[in-house]
Parts: C-alpha cells; structure tokens; sequence
C-alpha cells in the first residue's frame, strides 16, 4: 500500500466544564486528527501533545509530520495485513522519528506525533482489509471498567462531581491533588463515595518531602495510589519514595521513553505503570512497556489525556481490552466531556464506567468528516 | 422502618427540586440572552448569514422534538401525564394545530433556505442515533428519562420567555416574513403555560420514582452542566464561551 495523502486537522474542542490539575487548567480539547488516505479508505490516527510531558507543541507536531515523516512516508511501500502489522509499523516509525530534529526547548520524544501517525496508518491498513484492530489486539476481556476523574477545587465542587460519578455507578475515581486542599478534597469525595476505590494524582507537585507527608494522610483516607508523585525533574527521588510510601506509587510524567522505563524498573522507583497512548507514542510501544512492566512485577494502569477524541478512546479500549489485566483504566470521556466529538457514536463509557468491545473495521469509530472540518483551527494536506 | 427514612428523604423533594430548576433555567436564560452571539442577532448588529446560521442550527435542534417527548411521555407518571401528552399532540399537530415540524419547514422556505432541509433532517437524525447508540451514563431508565425531562422542559421555559424576542429580530432584521415565524409565535403564547406545567412535572416525575434530593440535583445540574441553548442554537464554543466568563 502506498499513501495517496496525508491531511492534519488542528482542532479546538470545548470541554463542557474546565479541568483543572496542578499544572494546568484547561477548556478545550486542542487534539491534532490525522488523515491518512489510500485506495479510497481513509484512516484517522490522534494526538495531544504537551509540552510538560513529552517536550512537543502543536507547531511541533504539524512540523515533524509534514516536513519530517510525511517526505520519507510517501515513497514507502506500507504493509496492510498479517498478525506482524503493528510491529512492522513499529518499527517503519521508529526509523522515521529516530532520525527527526528534536525542537528547541525541554523536549523528551516526539511521541505525541508518532502516536498519531501510528494509529492513522493501522486504522487505514486494517479498513482496506476490512478488518477490526480487536482481530490483531484480541481482547482478553470482554469489558473493561473506566474511571471517573474530579479535577482540582473546591471540597464542595468535588462532592457535586463525586455524587454525579456515585449515580453513574463509576467504582473506580481518580482525584487530583497537589495543592492546599488536598486533604480536604478527598476527605469530602470519601464521604460521598463510601468504598468505592479512590486514588490520586499529583502531576508532579509535590518534594519528596511533602509527599511523604501527604501519602501518609492520604493512606489513611484509604488511598490506593498515587500517580506521578514527584514530576519527571525530581525522579531520581523516586526509589527511596516508593520503598517507604503507605501508597503505591505510579509513574505517569516519569515515564515517557523506553530508556526511561528501563531505569524506573532497574531502580525499583515505582509500583505501576501508567500507559497513555499519546504520551508513549501509540499502541506498539505500550505494548513493549507493558511487556517489561510484567517481567518486572510493576503493574499498569491506562490513563488517558484530557480531551481525547472518540480516536484516542476507541485506541485505548483495544488496548486496554487486550491487556485485560490492567489495574485501572482511564479515558473514553466523549462527550461527557466535550462539547462535540468528531464522532457518531461518541466512543464513550456507560453506567458503572463500562465499554466493550469495538467491532468496526479498522479503530471502530465513526469520523465525522463535517466536524472535523467545523472544528479545525488549521488544515494542513499533502495535496495542497 | 428503612421504607420509612427512605419515602421521608422524597416527601418536599418536589418543592426543593422545583426552586432549584427554576434558579438553573433562568441562569442559562440569562446566559444565552447576554451571549456575544445572540446580543448581535437581537441588536440587529449581526450579518444575515449570522441569521440564516441561527434559524438553521435552531431547526436542526428541534426537528425531531416529537421523539424525544415521545420519550419522556413513556416515563411519565400520573400527575404529569397529562401535561407531556398535551405537549407531543401539539409537536404532532394532533390537537388540530399545526405539526411543528411543518412550522419549522416554513420558517426554512421563508428564510429561503428550503434547500438545507435535507441537512437538518440528517442532523435530527445524527443526534436521534446519537442518544439511542451511545451508552447511557445512569443506570436505570428513572435517571435517564429525568434527564431527558430537563432539558426538554428547559426548551419549553426558555421559548416562553425568549421566543416573540427572536421573532421580533428574525422579522426585523432579517425580514422575514410573518408567516414563517409561526413556530416562534406558537411557543412564545401557548408554552408559556407549558413552562409551568412542565417545572411541575418535572418535579411529579422526582417524587413519583422516589428520588432523593441530591440525586435529582445532580441529574439537572448535569443535564445543565452546558449551557443547553447555546451549545444548540450556537456550538459548544459559544456555550463554553459563557461558562467561562460566568466563573
């Protein structure tokens, strides 16, 4: 298979209600949809980047896609089929982004970019085929359950939230923390929600100082983990905090590469991995991480990026179904969050944060391709 | 006695509920009125493709009204009945008026925008199929027709209060003439009632499935998480747009 083109849509979503966490407050989804076409199929990839995780910007991205991976894309002769085509493409971008320029600032990896072309050129391969990406990732469960996620604020806005999460019967909840309420927070979602399963996330807000306070207090409101305790500067902090913590501690910013994997597991720095697709740069390397966190005993978790369209979403049910073993599961928000999803279904969870299988060729979701033109801020094609 | 505590938390839910409602509608009343969009369609200030947008985006969102009280009609419980049947004869053009949707049909040709028809009906049924495939976030039909209950209702108390005010600009500014504006007319003399009716179904509806007060909060906060006028008559921008200045 050859490409015929390649369109990048830059988009701005609104959320329904800001989220807010301790390195930021957002509004709107800014996720970058790539369109990879071929043979009268085309096939839609997704990316977030940021800039505090993996170093890249949407300039960044748009860059490295068209001036970068897009020249040296067009002449391949891509595979389309065989139980081999993730690691095939695997390894064609691994090539591709090992030899791109790396953009000037803290930039770690270009794998908000890879992930979306990764996605966009399976999605396309297995259409042609007419093939559902659960035939190459098969699930090992039949349903997986999402998390509810309160953002930052008020104790009293994170008892409303907490009682919408209860009636949607959401088991598992994720709180962010790292500021002056933090106790005061989860003492009040504690009350609402009862036994339901309650961890938190940092985003890299604490010293190892105050974390060693706060997982303290926070063990004691029956805490389950805490995610990226101490930010990906402080790291090296990170073994003597998970040797003594009450908490489990999760790695989230810390790990963004496979070099960064290979030390957190070598210096017993963490007790589970959290796995976001975006962030990681698609579903091959989760694998390979989730592969290595298993050889080591760590565990995993799947997060997800705020704002993540229905592509993003349906990419990590197949994941996380064919995982099956995951410790908790975030993401498939849809239009719970958005104000508008590119598309019809929104790939979203229902009551008890439940979402099966996606059957669909290719990803298994909908693009609306009116949407994505009505909500594009920048259009970017090969064509043009 | 747990059958007790349980029917004393909904004795007066109806009542706390119905202040609560009342105070979330009028604030995204008020929010659409003050809107940049919609202050520019009522001041005469907007381009008339800033009108045409508006009468089509406000066609696409009540296209298939009829379904969706259809919905809500199936739920309902004895006292409000009657109040929901009233509604889906008057969309059907059973109760001898005109079908709704034929007035918005007519609003379109007067606008001389007949040839979008075929795109409003695709996204009438874009937003049908979305509601019915998508998975539902509660867990028992109870929440889900409540839900629904709100923010059709919401419709119904905003169209008795704004209604003649669109009419007046579509007519004014952007001439169109009185015969195309029967769907706005409509609304704004024969649902001023229905808004009442409605707020008191909505509450009949919490205290006939017995649902506690902060159960029934958090359902129409939620359906009211997004400003519901906005997000339809102007994208979810515009209704974000509103929030945000609001906090």
């Amino acid at each position: 298979m050859r490409l015929d083109g390649l369109a990048i849509y830059c988009l701005r979503i609104p959320f329904v209600q800001a989220f807010r966490h301790a390195t930021k407050d957002r509004h709107e989804s800014d996720a970058i949809v790539v369109e990879a076409r071929a043979a009268g199929a085309v096939g839609y990839g997704e990316a977030l980047p940021r800039d505090y995780v993996t170093g890249e910007t949407e300039r960044s991205v748009v860059d490295v896609l068209t001036e970068h991976a897009w020249p040296r894309l067009a002449s391949v002769e891509l595979e389309t089929a065989g139980p081999s085509l993730l690691e095939a493409l695997g390894q064609l971008l691994d090539d591709i982004f090992r030899s791109a320029p790396a953009p000037a600032g803290g930039f770690v990896a270009h794998n908000s970019a890879r992930c979306a072309l990764e996605l966009a050129l399976l999605d396309l391969s297995l259409k042609l085929r007419q093939q559902s990406l659960g035939e190459l990732l098969v699930p090992r469960t039949p349903r997986v359950a999402y998390s509810g996620v309160i953002t930052s604020g008020s104790a009293e806005r994170a008892q409303a939230l907490a009682r919408k999460l209860v009636l949607g019967g959401l088991g598992q909840i994720k709180i962010k923390v790292g500021d002056a309420l933090d106790l005061e927070r989860v003492g009040a979602v504690r009350e609402v929600v009862g036994e339901r399963s309650l961890r938190v996330d940092a985003n890299g807000a604490w010293t190892l100082e105050a974390a060693q306070d706060r997982l303290a207090a926070l063990a004691a409101l029956g805490v389950e983990s805490c995610e990226e305790p101490l930010g990906r500067e402080r790291s090296a902090q990170l073994p003597e905090l998970a040797a003594q913590s009450p908490v489990p501690i999760v790695v989230d910013e810390s790990l963004v590469t496979a070099a960064d994997a290979r030390e957190l597991l070598e210096r017993r720095a963490c007790h589970g991995f959290n796995l976001r697709l975006n962030k990681l740069g698609g579903l091959w390397p989760c694998l390979q991480l989730a592969q290595a966190a298993a050889r080591h005993g760590v565990w995993c978790q799947l997060g997800s990026h705020v704002g993540e369209t229905s592509i993003l979403a349906a990419a990590g049910r197949h994941l996380a179904l064919h995982l099956g073993d995951l410790r908790f599961v975030e993401g498939s928000f849809g239009s719970l969050l958005l104000g508008q999803d590119i598309a019809s279904p929104s790939i979203k969870f229902g009551f008890g944060g439940w979402g099966g299988a996606l059957t669909g060729p290719g990803l298994g979701v909908d693009v609306l391709p009116e949407r994505l033109s009505a909500l594009a801020t920048q259009r970017w094609s090969s064509a043009q | 006695m747990l059958c007790f505590e349980a029917m004393n938390q909904t004795i007066g839910v109806g009542a706390a509920l119905g202040s609560h409602l009342a105070r979330a509608y009028e604030a995204s009343i008020r929010e659409l009125r003050q809107a940049p969009p919609y202050t520019r369609l009522a001041s005469g200030r907007a381009a008339r493709a800033e009108y045409d947008a508006f009468v089509l985006e406000l066609c696409k969102t009540h296209s298939l009204s009829a379904h969706f009280v259809a919905f809500a009609f199936s739920l309902a419980p004895p006292g409000a009945a009657s109040t929901l049947q009233h509604n889906l004869l008057e969309e059907l053009g059973a109760d001898g008026g005109e079908a709704h949707p034929r007035l918005l049909v007519r609003l379109l040709e007067g606008a001389g925008l007949a040839h979008e028809l075929p795109a409003v009906e695709r996204a009438g049924r874009l937003r049908l199929d979305d509601k019915v495939l998508e998975p539902l976030f509660y867990g028992s039909l109870r929440d889900v027709g409540l839900a629904a209950l709100v923010e059709i209702v919401g419709f119904e108390v905003m169209l008795s209060q704004v209604a003649s005010e669109m009419a007046g600009f579509l007519r004014e500014f952007r001439g169109l003439p009185e015969a195309a504006l029967g769907w706005f007319t409509h609304h704004a003399e024969v649902d001023r009632e229905h808004a009442e009716q409605g707020q008191r179904a909505v509450c009949e509806y919490a205290e006939h499935y017995r649902l506690a007060l902060d159960e029934a909060v958090t359902i129409v906060d939620s359906a009211l998480d997004q400003n519901i006028y906005l997000a339809r008559y102007f994208g979810a921008s515009a209704a974000a747009a509103a929030r945000a200045e609001l906090a």
